[in-house]
């Protein structure tokens, strides 16, 4: 394999072109199977994500790439760095990264950044003031729902 | 629209309430249970969110807490998804009837569960001290990973038999005879992984794991119960990882690994066929002193010809508190003196040694020769404690990379 052979570009939503070494890229599945489909060229256009997403997806891939190959940081690093990556992510860079891993199939990173919800994300309250979520219900209906599942709420 | 106003929008929009169920479950699942149910009332979008969960866990935690039973109870009714992934339950203070559990553990089963963990931790004062599970649950066909742990009764049905079972941890659980914990894994064709803690009385003396799909195996025995002279008996020839813990076992008998690669040993008296070791590519060895025992010095006998293993494999030796007798420095000589792809030989002394008696006794050791002219010799710290004696066994392998030894 010829040294550009092995270097691929991803092309997001609003144009910006990254060049990544293929072993990176492949850790998604989607892109797992365009490059199989040899439908596409060197370049992959990738809908759905925009440059400043895909290039913190692309960080993490690089990250996950390199410590597969050489086994040279321990899994304990590994994790640490994950923890770092996540923790200061705004609620909106988030979700965005939730919804380009899955569109992107790359199982871990959809488990961390879904898990870094959840993190959050442990009362009611949080649900509301964390992820915003306007409640609609009337009072009425509010009211209906906890005394019918009592043992839910009952603490 | 100014750039203010656009950062306002960003922080109060609701990003997730957009998102896919399956991705909404997929957060929710990585929620305890008792929480994740509460987003019922989060609104209309989460009223029935929740009902599609996969996994469920629920662990019991110090403060005040719903009633478990009724939780897990109206949570599996009302669950709607057909296929569980998982279902785990910790308890510890709040003890459920057992009709309870035979529910919770059948629903799962109806539903297909890859994954179950039971954690019942109860105080010593309940009674009765174990729980049994329902017997559909020894039939279920999709169980993938089964972990059980402290005050589980094992009570194996004749018809039992789980197809997909990969991975079982059977941690102080008591079996209902001598008969069941054999039975349990004779009915696992495709067990790889199994790991054993023992408690003081489970009513089984003799273990005997013969699984032929086994690829790794921990057992561990801390009971220093000498009066019912348990036995465990390993023949399980995929096995390729082997830990063993169990320094007050009385009769340990491992055979038939020719697969194993790695194995770390912390045994009393055992027999060992030779076989078992011939393809070993790690071994540590903590062979413990049996309490019979009043000779405290290292028996050892050079073999008629050199172990295949150390001329041409052996690459790291390490032993732990060495004590600096006469047959010890026989034995590290001839270990120097054979291993001829030796590249790092760790040794460390006894700390009961004066500092200059060390020192005199590192000089020693340092103008031993070694074949292996690239070989370093390294002094390490002391390792943990208990009454260890160790025994060259490295000679019946015939590809050993290292061996670790610990001698107390």
């Amino acid at each position: 394999m010829s040294k550009s052979e092995k270097k691929i570009v991803l092309k997001s939503l609003d144009n910006e072109a990254f060049e990544v070494e293929k072993a990176v890229a492949l850790q998604s599945q989607t892109i797992w199977v365009m490059c199989e489909d040899k439908c596409v060229g060197n370049e992959i256009p990738l809908e759905n994500v925009t440059g400043q997403i895909l290039a913190k997806v692309i960080d993490y891939c690089k990250k996950h790439a390199v410590v597969d190959g050489d086994g040279d940081e321990s899994s304990e690093e590994l994790k640490n760095w994950d923890t770092e990556f996540t923790k200061n992510m705004d609620q909106s860079t988030l979700f965005n990264m939730i919804l380009a891993a899955n569109y992107l199939n790359i199982k871990s990173l959809l488990n961390l950044t879904c898990q870094a919800v959840a993190d959050k994300t442990k009362t009611i309250d949080e649900f509301h003031t964390f992820l915003n979520i306007e409640n609609n219900f009337t009072p009425e209906e509010e009211a209906q729902i906890c005394q019918e599942n009592l043992w839910a709420f009952d603490d | 629209m100014p750039p203010e106003a656009e950062i306002a929008e960003k922080v109060y929009e609701d990003r997730i309430s957009a998102l896919s169920d399956d991705l909404l479950v997929q957060i929710l699942s990585l929620v305890p249970t008792k929480d994740a149910v509460t987003t019922m009332v989060l609104s209309k979008r989460w009223r029935f969110v929740w009902n599609m969960m996969t996994k469920l866990e629920y662990t019991e935690s110090y403060k005040a807490e719903k009633n478990v039973s009724d939780l897990l109870n109206k949570s599996l009714q009302l669950l709607k998804t057909p296929l569980l992934e998982s279902l785990r339950i910790q308890l510890g203070k709040q003890r459920p009837v057992d009709a309870d559990v035979v529910k919770w553990v059948s629903n799962a089963v109806n539903r297909c569960v890859r994954e179950l963990k039971l954690k019942f931790d109860f105080p010593l004062t309940t009674y009765p001290t174990t729980t049994s599970l329902p017997k559909r649950f020894y039939t279920c066909k999709t169980l993938v990973k089964l972990t059980l742990s402290y005050n589980i009764l094992v009570d194996v049905p004749s018809k039992a038999c789980l197809p997909s079972l990969q991975s079982m941890c059977l941690k102080c659980v008591v079996y209902k005879d001598q008969d069941s914990h054999v039975m349990l894994l004779s009915s696992c064709p495709v067990l790889k992984d199994l790991v054993v803690v023992r408690k003081t009385v489970d009513n089984m003396t003799r273990s005997s794991v013969k699984v032929p799909s086994l690829q790794r195996l921990t057992y561990i025995d801390c009971s220093a119960d000498r009066v019912s002279r348990r036995s465990l008996a390993v023949d399980s020839p995929g096995l390729s990882c082997l830990n063993i813990f169990d320094p007050f076992g009385v009769n340990c008998s491992i055979q038939n690994m020719p697969r194993l690669d790695e194995a770390v040993l912390s045994v009393v008296t055992s027999r060992f066929d030779s076989k078992s070791f011939s393809s070993v590519m790690f071994l540590s060895l903590c062979l413990i002193q049996a309490y019979t025992e009043t000779d405290y010095s290292l028996s050892w006998e050079q073999p008629s010809t050199v172990p295949g293993c150390l001329l041409s494999h052996l690459e790291i030796f390490e032993w732990a508190e060495f004590g600096g007798g006469l047959q010890e420095k026989q034995f590290l000589t001839f270990i120097l003196a054979n291993s001829a792809c030796l590249k790092t030989a760790g040794i460390s002394i006894r700390s009961f040694y004066h500092i200059k008696a060390k020192q005199e006794m590192m000089e020693e050791l340092e103008s031993m020769y070694r074949v292996s002219v690239s070989c370093q010799l390294l002094f390490t710290a002391k390792f943990s404690n208990g009454d260890v004696k160790n025994e060259q066994k490295e000679e019946k392998s015939d590809s050993l990379f290292s061996l670790y030894l610990i001698h107390r």
